[in-house]
């Protein structure tokens, strides 16, 4: 670049033709303009490298904000479907409620239910041209429109929804319709078009048809109807054929209902106040079709009093649980087709709605009054017990809850009132995240496939569509640093697990283990580095002959250009197995050091003082070195020796028995010295430069006025030095704090809050190191990781600036002085 | 003087106290020094052959192998056990075992015992019975010059299948892909269809010639030696499998000299073996030289130029100083934290955007939008960036004030003092900064972690395929070598003298730099006194 071009000839030309001015003034414009350019040049380049210093906390800013950034329930569209939905003629008490919603994952399509009409319907919502929707289309135009096979006088009583739109409608007459609402999706060129597939199978009777001549019993009698969470997928179910005439056979309507994704659990309280469960069972023959068994039992809800308003079964059909008017929540395992003990838990309010967040271990209910409470399941596999506990309370809404719509993706949750509140509810935290009014007349509300909008469709026919953007509800404040009740745990914990085995899995991103095991590490590193450090800084700057300073100042500091992997593997293969034996030891140590000092003077008042190794500058040190190895190895001796005598030769059982103190190979203890042995250098260079610059004046007074060297060292350079001592300590720290590769080696990365000494610990560094690469680019874990890299960012800027500033006032202190 | 009075006089000297602060500096020489001596002798005698024993148990078993380790038996008070690697893995199921020295009643050399050291399953211990080749039985003293010969035959064969794939089978395989996607796209004409019809089939004609070709150089590949070993049956171990064989307990100093540096040109020049616990390093040391060169080549000239706007450009001032503090900061933020930049800027910023615009037809597998060794070394530019520019600005100001003034008084513009005047003084510290920056990067295994560093990569970032360098190839790296042999390896204890020896050399590599630049930065002190006087 500008060296080539240096090679002008401006000089030598000025030298030859100083007649010439026309050519002495071109080469000088070259010549300023070359300084021109490389002024520009250089200052671009500056600008860029303080620009890039900049970007680096803004990027990790960027990635971290949406994190934080409140979850929005926006109007996207809304129109007329053009039939009034409402409470008509033979409809049930709350009629709405039979009313249900479904829509496609591109929210384009949306099916309604319509029990007044017995029609199912669906629309284009879409906004015409937007984002890969044709432009010709109509909004709100129903596009299919399909008849309930209802028999002659039977209503709908019932729906049970399940997750992508599969049904089942239950009838005034006791029987069932299956139902399968699908989307498919074509493609031609950029422009999508979903069409609906709307498919009845055929009808279950629950109970032996009766004729046709009283319909009114099953409409007439009534009282709380409402649909209950589960999913569908079957091909044709085959009508049954045995009804066991055990059983009741007066006519009923099926009030609430709920069934297993295969249909084959079905459980249905009718009108006349029993609860049936109708097990299917298939047995796939290789030759002729399915042979199919039905058995139906009677659930026993004794117990209960008023009416059951919610019914739930699991997905895999084992658990049924379930609310009642008078706000009695109870569950079962209904495992074969027969139900064991029902628990029962009295809540208060009457019990609108109910539903199971993903992974089906927590059950969220809402009540008359508008409160949203979820309760943890539990249940004993071996003994068919279940057993509910309640966990949070979200924020109440006004009115009577309606409905509830839960996330495929997460435990977020929807939940509707009856005046029209809508709000957004997080499982884990037991936080509501955004609500918003829409006004009074609302049927139903169902969540998209992607979480990603709600659809609710009103009374008045309107069917409207809010975008939903809620990327991160793991993330709050309160999710990441202070306890949280998870699921399956007792009470409310601080835990880091990212990840789980299923999709269903609860994250938990506690950051606070982290965030203690770092500092744990930071702890136990000064702990040993700091004295140590101290001490050998103070002993060069003042005792040692220059000579022997000059070499073994760079031997220290070429200690701090060691590669922390080096020292992370020596810590966690060499050093741990070993400390392993030797635990009694590392207690020792200190004491070796005094004994192997002492050892070291002693003998070196030994040396006539007329000898050439008196004489040696380098004998003392070297003197120390025999002595202190001596006082290790003595160490190390009497340690097993002590262990032999007072543990039986193992520390680590005696630990556990008598302490309950676990031992962990790699523990604190070896990441203490593993990271002190990095951070010893750094603290030891600054220390001594502090105190190699104390005024020696400052020393020459105090020896006259009689001090001795050590109280000289201890009482007049040790204080005057303290600030820059500090700032080494800092700098030690802010080093320590960020060290990844040692905690990551010589620690067994187990994310504990514990301050013991005997086990390990997990560093942010050392997460971020490990959990990053497989963090999905954008989710939250990755986020997550990035607001704990800006941490260390911070902990390290605010403790360098800090020791910095100490630094420079003492510098100018002595510059005065 | 009695003792107590000494004892006394002692302590009121306060020189005990002083002993115990030198306890401390001689605690750290001795940790010190300890280490690299700990790496040394773990690593140093990694190559040089030990001898092979062969123990025989109570039960009359014999177990054949090299012995480790003599320690106490857990628990007990004088009773010893050994650790025998004992190889054979295949046949043994495991490579070493612990044996109690009351349940040995023999131990002796095992003199005519061959140490054959393979390309799977490890080490193999063995008598040589027999060389069998084809239908061909050598048996008895012939058989060692058999197998000797047979090994030349079969690495000059291996090598011929090496050549025959990698350089006329893989360029066919490669453009055949490349027709195979080109016939897919939609633009394309009668005339251009046909051609590639036509070239897809000469290709598959030459792929069928050469694949039959390589069948037959396998097939050569016959010979077996026959081997008996401490299990009855004895044991074939194919010629092919066989890097090298030599008799331990036969060889003499200059034998086991040579079996050493063989070893040792082994480990630096070629690619590992068995999961990294065997072979050599030459793709680590490769990726390291090489992320470390991008390195250089970008973070030098930013350095340099910052450093000189910093203190000869910019105006001096609050800014420039605020400036200057955050950089000597930077030096002090963790290097995971410029991993995750380097993840969250270079990798799906800049990577992503990259692929967006010129390899979208590769997506949703990434090219750039993954860890590579490009956005490694840029990484690590940043990281090492105030490293650079403290070393050249305390160059900068250490450069006489005089000289500049005298060359401005020449007449010389800024840009001509720059070049001419301070450019060449400023020469060693920039190496110095370079030096060190280097020696930082070479031993930096966390960001590289999550930027782009592989266990085990499957080609290296250059070689013979257009383009030949290639930025975006994930790599390997001494650093990450060590951890991953040491804490990721199904085989610890096999693994464990590879991993000393892998430090050895990147402790090598990295306080020899440092050293360097500690003899750099003193001459530039000693120019500088001498230019003062």
């Amino acid at each position: 670049m500008g060296q080539a071009e240096t090679k002008h000839k401006g000089n030598g030309e000025e030298g030859q033709n100083p007649s010439s001015p026309s050519v002495l003034s071109s080469s000088l414009m070259r010549r300023l303009l070359l300084d021109t350019f490389a002024r520009y040049f250089v200052s671009l380049g500056g600008y860029f490298v303080i620009f890039s210093i900049l970007a680096i906390v803004l990027v990790i800013i960027v990635e971290v904000i949406p994190l934080f950034s409140p979850v929005s329930l926006i109007p996207d569209t809304s129109f007329a479907s053009g039939s009034e939905f409402g409470a008509g003629g033979g409809m049930p008490v709350v009629p709405g409620e039979l009313n249900a919603i479904v829509l496609d994952e591109y929210r384009e399509v949306a099916t309604v239910i319509d029990a007044k009409r017995a029609e199912v319907r669906s629309y284009r919502i879409a906004i015409p041209g937007a984002d890969g929707t044709p432009s010709n289309i109509k909004q709100g135009e129903a596009i299919q429109t399909e008849a309930i096979p209802l028999l002659e006088g039977e209503t709908l009583t019932s729906v049970s929804e399940a997750k992508a739109g599969n049904f089942l409608l239950g009838t005034s007459r006791g029987a069932v319709l299956p139902l399968s609402v699908k989307y498919t999706a074509s493609f031609s060129g950029d422009i999508r078009t979903v069409t609906p597939e709307v498919r009845f199978l055929e009808r279950i009777a629950l109970l032996p048809e009766v004729p046709a001549e009283s319909p009114s019993a099953g409409t007439s009698e009534d009282s709380g109807t409402s649909e209950t969470k589960s999913a569908t997928e079957v091909e044709g179910s085959e009508p049954s054929e045995a009804a066991p005439g055990s059983l009741s056979q007066s006519l009923a309507g099926v009030d609430v209902l709920s069934h297993s994704p295969s249909r084959e659990i079905i459980v249905a309280a009718l009108s006349s106040g029993k609860t049936l469960i109708r097990s299917e069972k298939r047995k796939r023959s290789l030759m002729g079709p399915a042979k199919v068994s039905v058995t139906l039992s009677e659930l026993d809800l004794s117990s209960i009093v008023a009416p059951i308003s919610e019914l739930n079964v699991t997905s895999n059909g084992q658990l049924l649980i379930g609310g009642s008017a008078d706000g009695v929540l109870f569950a079962a395992d209904i495992r074969g087709g027969e139900a064991g003990e029902v628990f029962t838990l009295a809540t208060g309010g009457t019990i609108r709605a109910t539903a199971l967040l993903l992974g089906e271990q927590t059950l969220v209910v809402g009540d008359e009054e508008g409160n949203v409470t979820s309760y943890a399941l539990r249940r004993t596999m071996s003994e068919k017990k279940v057993s509910l506990r309640k966990l949070h309370s979200f924020e109440p809404h006004g009115d009577a809850i309606r409905s509830f719509s839960t996330s495929s993706r997460n435990k977020t949750f929807t939940s509707m009132a009856k005046n029209g509140e809508l709000a957004v509810h997080y499982g884990t935290s037991g936080q509501t995240l955004a609500d918003r009014a829409l006004g009074a007349g609302v049927i139903d509300h169902t969540l998209t496939l992607k979480s990603d909008g709600v659809a609710i469709l009103k009374e008045t026919g309107t069917i409207d569509v809010l975008a939903l953007d809620n990327p991160h509800p793991e993330a709050t404040f309160r999710t990441l640093f202070l306890p949280v009740q998870y699921e399956g745990k007792d009470e409310s914990e601080l835990i880091w697990q990212s990840t789980g085995g299923s999709d269903e899995f609860e994250p938990k991103f506690s950051v606070t283990p982290l965030l203690f095991g770092t500092l744990k590490g930071t702890l136990y590193a000064l702990l040993f580095s700091v004295p140590v450090a101290v001490l050998a800084a103070l002993y060069t700057s003042q005792f040692m002959p220059s000579r022997i300073k000059r070499i073994v100042k760079p031997l220290v500091e070429l200690m701090a250009a060691l590669p922390s992997v080096v020292i992370g593997f020596l810590g966690g293969l060499w050093l741990a197995p070993r400390l392993d034996g030797y635990l009694l030891a590392v207690f020792l140590f200190p004491l070796s050091l005094i004994v192997g000092s002492i050892i070291a003077m002693s003998l070196w008042r030994q040396v006539p003082s007329s000898s050439r190794v008196a004489k040696w500058a380098g004998g003392p040190i070297a003197f120390l070195v025999f002595g202190i190895s001596f006082g290790l190895f003595g160490a190390v001796y009497l340690g097993s020796f002590f262990e032999q005598l007072f543990f039986g030769g193992d520390i680590q059982t005696a630990l556990r028995s008598t302490f309950g103190i676990v031992y962990d190979q790699r523990n604190s203890i070896v990441v203490g010295i593993a990271m002190g042995f990095a951070v010893v250098p750094i603290i030891f260079t600054i220390s001594e430069d502090c105190l190699s610059s104390v005024p020696k004046g400052l020393i020459a007074a105090s020896l006259a006025l009689g001090a001795n060297r050590w109280q000289t060292a201890l009482r007049v350079v040790l204080p005057s030095a303290s600030p820059g001592i500090f700032s080494a300590v800092m700098i030690g720290f802010g080093r320590a704090i960020g060290e990844t590769m040692i905690v990551l080696m010589a620690t067994g990365n187990t994310p504990l809050i514990d301050l013991s000494a005997f086990n390990g610990f997990r560093a942010m560094s050392a997460n971020i190191a490990v959990e990053l690469p497989e963090a999905p680019h954008g989710g939250t874990l990755y986020r997550i990781l990035f607001l704990t890299a800006f941490l260390l960012f911070v902990f390290t800027f605010v403790v360098n600036t800090l020791s910095e500033s100490v630094r420079l006032r003492l510098r100018k202190k002595y510059e005065a002085g | 003087m009695s003792d107590k009075a000494s004892t006394q006089f002692a302590l009121r000297s306060g020189d005990p106290f002083i002993w115990l602060s030198g306890g401390a500096l001689a605690l750290i020489l001795i940790l010190l020094f300890g280490l690299f001596g700990l790496i040394g002798y773990h690593a140093a005698g990694y190559f040089w052959p030990s001898q092979v024993h062969e123990l025989v148990k109570q039960d009359g078993s014999r177990v054949i192998g090299e012995i480790k380790v003599r320690e106490l038996v857990p628990g007990e008070q004088d009773a010893y056990r050994i650790q025998v690697k004992q190889g054979n893995r295949k046949l043994l199921g495991a490579d070493f075992v612990w044996l109690d020295e009351a349940s040995v009643t023999e131990r002796r050399p095992a003199t005519d015992v061959l140490t054959v050291e393979r390309t799977e399953w490890g080490r193999f211990f063995g008598y040589l019975k027999a060389v069998k080749v084809g239908d061909r039985i050598i048996e008895g003293e012939p058989a060692f010059a058999a197998l000797e010969s047979e090994l030349e035959r079969a690495n000059s064969t291996k090598a011929e299948i090496k050549e025959l794939s990698h350089t006329r089978l893989a360029p066919v395989a490669v453009e055949k892909a490349k027709l195979v996607r080109a016939r897919k796209s939609a633009s394309l004409d009668e005339a251009k269809k046909s051609r590639i019809e036509a070239r897809l089939e000469e290709l598959s004609t030459e792929y069928t010639n050469l694949d039959a070709q390589l069948k037959r150089l396998r097939s050569d590949l016959n010979a077996t030696a026959v081997f008996e070993t401490s299990s009855k049956d004895g044991a074939e171990v194919p010629v092919a499998h066989i890097v090298r064989w030599y008799q331990p307990n036969k060889l003499g100093l200059f034998g086991k000299g040579s079996v050493y540096l063989s070893r040792v040109w082994e480990f630096v020049s070629d690619a590992p073996r068995e999961s990294n616990t065997e072979g050599g390093v030459w793709p680590a040391i490769f990726g390291t030289v090489m992320m470390v060169f991008i390195m250089s080549v970008v973070v030098s000239p930013l350095g340099v130029i910052a450093a000189i706007y910093l203190r000869e450009y910019a105006k001096q001032g609050r800014f420039v100083s605020l400036v200057r503090i955050s950089v000597n900061n930077l030096a002090g933020v963790p290097s995971i934290v410029f991993g995750v930049f380097g993840v969250g800027f270079f990798i799906y910023f800049l990577g992503g955007n990259i692929d967006q615009l010129f390899f979208s037809d590769k997506l949703p597998s990434p090219t750039f939008g993954t860890g590579g060794i490009l956005w490694a070394s840029l990484t690590l530019a940043l990281l090492t960036l105030p490293t650079v520019i403290v070393s050249v600005e305390e160059g900068l100001a250490a450069i006489p004030r005089q000289q500049r003034e005298a060359a401005y008084a020449l007449g010389a513009t800024k840009f001509e003092v720059m070049t001419r005047v301070v450019l060449p003084a400023l020469m060693p510290s920039m190496l110095t900064g370079l030096i060190l920056a280097i020696a930082r990067a070479a031993g930096e295994v966390a960001p590289l972690m999550i930027t782009g560093v592989v266990k085990l990569a499957p080609s290296m970032p250059i070689d013979g395929t257009f383009p030949f360098v290639h930025m975006e190839r994930k790599f390997m790296h001494l650093g990450f070598h060590i951890y991953d042999v040491g804490f990721q390896s199904p085989n610890v204890d096999a693994a464990r003298p590879m991993v000393y020896t892998t430090t050895l050399l990147l402790l090598l590599i990295v306080v020899s730099l440092n050293l360097f630049a500690v003899y750099f930065r003193n001459r530039i002190q000693k120019s500088l006194v001498s230019s003062a006087v």
